[in-house]
């Protein structure tokens, strides 16, 4: 399997360079993924990435973001951004402290590695896959439908039994060259990695069993702390400001997937800082064991996601790239996952009132959509590699291929066959 | 499906408007005028004297039934101050015509509201919608007579369009109307559709009140919020307070917001492409009716059968509406994925676990109001005679982003619906040149390809159905 490297670089603006970065940002967002200074498309391996330039209350200075989500370690994508972009980092970090320009690529790889955030809890989509992969996998997909097409259109497909029309389809992949590569087909995950994210979940899942026993009187003292604080924290009163909501509705909706970023403040003070931290670490060992099959608990429609605490633990980013609209994304977040998000956003400042960290909060649907707009940054720039595939259709074009030769029941052969 | 039954709070019917409780079967003729205010002051003495007269839910009217509604810039042309506006949800105030919800809605290309015929930018502004109910076409426009001067000098008419109910079936040959959702603790009602369908069934369909009328808990068990006003200003004190804002009175309770398009419906186009369908499946060695291809789009056959449970003919009524698609349906052999019904109301396919889906599907229902328009075109036609028809496509939900335009945007117009890859729903859809309808079939599934617009639309807005009080408070508004 290939490891996927989802990360960003944060890196401090100061005021004066804000007017040149602006300018540098509307060059990238104009054209993400072919513009002359950081041409996104151009890095194969590279599946979504962001630009997010976060201003506000307890930003000075102001941060620039650069999300990445991409095959390999983040060392091998910034040495790759380095060599084929390097001026286009340039116009975005110049201002940046200590920022060594990329004529010295060493030390411009060194410092970008040194500005990596690795986000604390994160959520890959198509665990596994290369975006060459996601590409390779659309394309047997769509010469297999060109040949079904084909062959139903001859009446050749009436009354051939599944094992045969699946037999025909195998042919037709051993008699193309180009698709030599969907005779074998790699795991999305070895059992070595599953057993070792298993073995990691499990420990922790321990060490807070006893660790809630042995420190009962401190849990206890932790809950009552919260459910004081959950009483009196402030809550957003007012509804988003109309013309910045639709500011962000202008950019959305465009292709098959969307972006949603926000930099937001944490509540004030070490136990929500520590709560959070904790909270993320353990959504983080839950997803990489559970959320490994394209879905987050049941939402079907997510790619990239990291939440990262950045600004020396002060701020929380999310960035998430997701399929369909922002209002059914938050509709997935507030029927599907509320618990979750609940207990992860309910320490940044103005979240809608909660009980317990998990219950309330995002389950009153309006002001949690309401607190959603409010708090979202509008993301500066934004690339996606595979624009009209969503989860869906990146995890059946895996599928078809996974079972293309596989040893298949007569009902898996049926669903296979179902997936064309 | 498991969630608290919540305390049913009395409902306060009497103090809502009719169309919240029935679609007024039993009155086939309606005429839906929209107009603009003339002069507020007129107008808002007009608004007074109807208050009292509109339909309520609480009871069932003898005769004609009026039913009074606003868009936003309505109540502003009414008086309505900047800040209780400022109360109503952006989606309300905005209208159904801007950049952004003509994309998601898929108000683009031939449903571009710039070729609208009412409530476009080209067309005059629409501030009022007075839907009439009569039993007969004579009773309609003295109905009609009537309240036209009593709102003259108030209100000019923009445009009125007559919608008739055909036996409860729209104009593709379909009963509609037979999916809706169930109030819970209000009297289930079943479509009035011929041959008769059965009951609706709460495990599908049962929604809290609050998912319709504003002020009750909806499915978040959470009273739904709509606008306020001052305590203090002219008429509220009639309203109850709004606990959510302090010292304000829900100018929302007992309404809700109505959504109104008019839909045009190409049926000779609709039964030419299940033709050619037919015709060139048969070329394919396995043939489909015309009959099946029809239904396979809709999800239901022309007696409201669901496809899902009679997958080879129509067994000539509706038989059931309590189905669902998870356990014997999820991959679409008997109704496909993308079919309209599935499309509009997935049930419980749309996630893995089965009640997890449902309830979803859940928090996205609206109640339907809408009738045909235009006379039906002549059985086995299928070259067009010119004649305008479609429906008139009205509902009722508390927030309109929640529920309708999720249900338009995820559901109808997302080509992405259900893992399907760039298709939409093949009856409203406007499928772009080239766009299929997948068929699941075995050996592999069937595709149909040139599908073409039939339904376009060509007029819509959002209005908000206030209580009766609530009609009285706006009455005195800039008193």
């Amino acid at each position: 399997m290939v490891a996927q490297a989802v990360f960003t670089v944060v890196a401090g603006i100061p005021a004066d360079r804000l007017p040149a970065l602006r300018t540098t940002l509307a060059a990238v967002r104009a054209d993400p993924a072919g513009n002359a200074l950081l041409p996104f498309g151009r890095f194969d391996r590279i599946h979504f990435a962001s630009l997010v330039l976060a201003e506000g209350p307890g930003l000075d200075p102001a941060l620039l973001v650069l999300e990445l989500n991409a095959d390999g370690r983040s060392e091998a994508c910034l040495a790759d951004l380095v060599e084929g972009a390097g001026g286009g980092l340039d116009a975005l970090f110049a201002g940046a402290e200590g920022w060594p320009g990329s004529g010295d690529r060493k030390a411009a790889r060194a410092w970008l590695d040194e500005h990596v955030v690795r986000p604390g809890a994160y959520h890959i989509g198509a665990t596994g896959r290369t975006h060459g992969r996601i590409r390779e996998e659309a394309r047997l997909h769509e010469a297999i439908c060109a040949y079904l097409e084909a062959e139903d259109a001859a009446g050749r497909l009436a009354g051939v039994s599944p094992a045969e029309v699946r037999r025909r389809v195998q042919d037709l992949v051993r008699g193309d060259p180009t698709l030599a590569w969907a005779r074998a087909c790699p795991p999305r995950m070895t059992g070595a990695e599953r057993l070792r994210h298993r073995i990691r979940l499990g420990l922790f899942a321990a060490a807070v069993a006893v660790g809630a026993l042995v420190m009962l009187p401190l849990v206890v003292a932790v809950v009552v702390v919260l459910r004081v604080k959950e009483r009196t924290d402030a809550v957003q009163q007012d509804p988003p400001d109309p013309e910045r909501v639709r500011a962000l509705e202008a950019e959305e909706d465009f292709v098959a997937q969307n972006h949603l970023s926000s930099v937001i403040p944490v509540k004030p003070g070490e136990f929500r800082r520590v709560l959070l931290r904790s909270v993320l670490f353990a959504i983080n060992l839950v997803a990489r064991v559970f959320a490994t099959n394209g879905k987050l608990g049941d939402i079907p429609s997510i790619h990239f996601a990291h939440w990262s605490m950045v600004n020396g633990d002060r701020h929380l980013l999310f960035v998430s790239n997701f399929d369909g609209s922002w209002e059914s994304y938050l509709g997935d977040f507030i029927d599907k996952a509320a618990y979750g998000l609940t207990s992860v956003w309910s320490n940044t400042v103005e979240f809608p009132r909660t009980r317990f960290l998990a219950f309330a909060g995002a389950a009153d649907g309006p002001r949690f959509r309401a607190w959603a707009r409010a708090k979202q940054c509008s993301t500066a720039a934004w690339y996606s590699a595979y624009p009209r595939s969503t989860m869906p259709i990146i995890d059946n074009n895996t599928a078809i291929r996974e079972g293309l030769f596989a040893r298949l029941s007569d009902e898996e052969e049926a669903a296979w066959l179902a997936r064309l | 499906m498991a969630r608290p039954s919540v305390n049913p709070e009395p409902l306060d019917t009497a103090d809502m408007q009719g169309l919240v409780a029935r679609a007024y079967g039993q009155l086939p003729n309606a005429r839906y005028c929209l107009c603009s205010v003339a002069d507020a002051v007129a107008a808002r003495a007009w608004l007074g004297r109807i208050a009292p007269q509109v339909s309520t839910a609480g009871r069932r009217d003898e005769g004609c039934a009026a039913v009074v509604a606003f868009t936003a810039a309505g109540l502003a042309a009414l008086g309505l101050d900047e800040q209780t506006l400022a109360t109503f949800p952006r989606a309300f105030l905005e209208g159904m015509v801007t950049e952004h919800r003509s994309r998601i809605l898929g108000d683009v290309g031939p449903n571009d509201p710039a070729n609208w015929r009412w409530g476009g930018p080209a067309t005059p502004a629409v501030h009022v919608l007075v839907a009439l109910f009569a039993p007969s076409a004579e009773d309609l426009e003295r109905e009609h007579a009537t309240r036209r001067a009593e709102w003259a000098g108030g209100l000019a008419e923009v445009t009125s369009i007559d919608g008739l109910l055909q036996g409860g079936r729209e104009h593709f040959g379909f009963a509609d109307g037979l999916s809706q959702p169930v109030l819970r603790g209000w009297p289930r009602r079943t479509a009035s559709v011929q041959p008769p369908a059965p009951p609706p069934s709460s495990t599908w369909s049962e929604v809290n009140p609050g998912e319709v009328v504003l002020g009750y808990p909806d499915n978040f068990e959470k009273p739904s919020e709509g606008p306020t006003v001052a305590a203090g200003a002219a008429g509220a004190g009639h309203l109850p307070p709004a606990p959510w804002a302090r010292g304000r009175r829900h100018l929302g309770h007992n309404g809700s917001f109505l959504v109104f398009r008019q839909l045009t419906q190409d049926v000779a186009a609709f039964r030419r492409l299940a033709t050619a369908a037919a015709e060139a499946s048969g070329a394919r060695g396995t043939a489909l009716s015309a009959g099946l291809v029809g239904a396979k789009m809709v999800g239901r056959w022309p007696s409201g059968a669901p496809v899902t449970r009679f997958p080879d003919a129509d067994p000539g009524e509706p038989g059931t509406n309590d189905f669902g698609y998870h356990e014997k349906d999820q991959t679409g052999f008997g109704c496909p994925l993308g079919a309209h019904v599935r499309r509009s109301n997935p049930r419980d396919s749309s996630a893995e676990s089965p009640d997890k889906a449902l309830r979803t599907s859940l928090n996205h229902r609206i109640l339907r109001r809408g009738r045909p328009y235009g006379p039906p075109l002549a059985e086995g036609v299928t070259d067009d005679d010119g004649v305008d028809r479609g429906l008139l496509f009205v509902c009722l939900n508390v927030d309109v982003e929640r529920q309708f335009e999720f249900v338009q945007h995820t559901w109808l117009v997302n080509p992405f619906f259900a893992g399907l890859d760039g298709e939409v729903d093949p009856l409203t859809g406007r499928p772009d040149a080239g766009a299929r309808f997948t068929v699941p079939a075995r050996p592999v599934r069937r595709r149909l390809d040139g599908l073409a617009g039939l339904v376009a639309v060509v007029g819509g807005g959002y209005f908000f159905l206030p209580g009766v009080r609530a009609l009285a408070c706006l009455a005195s508004v800039g008193a």
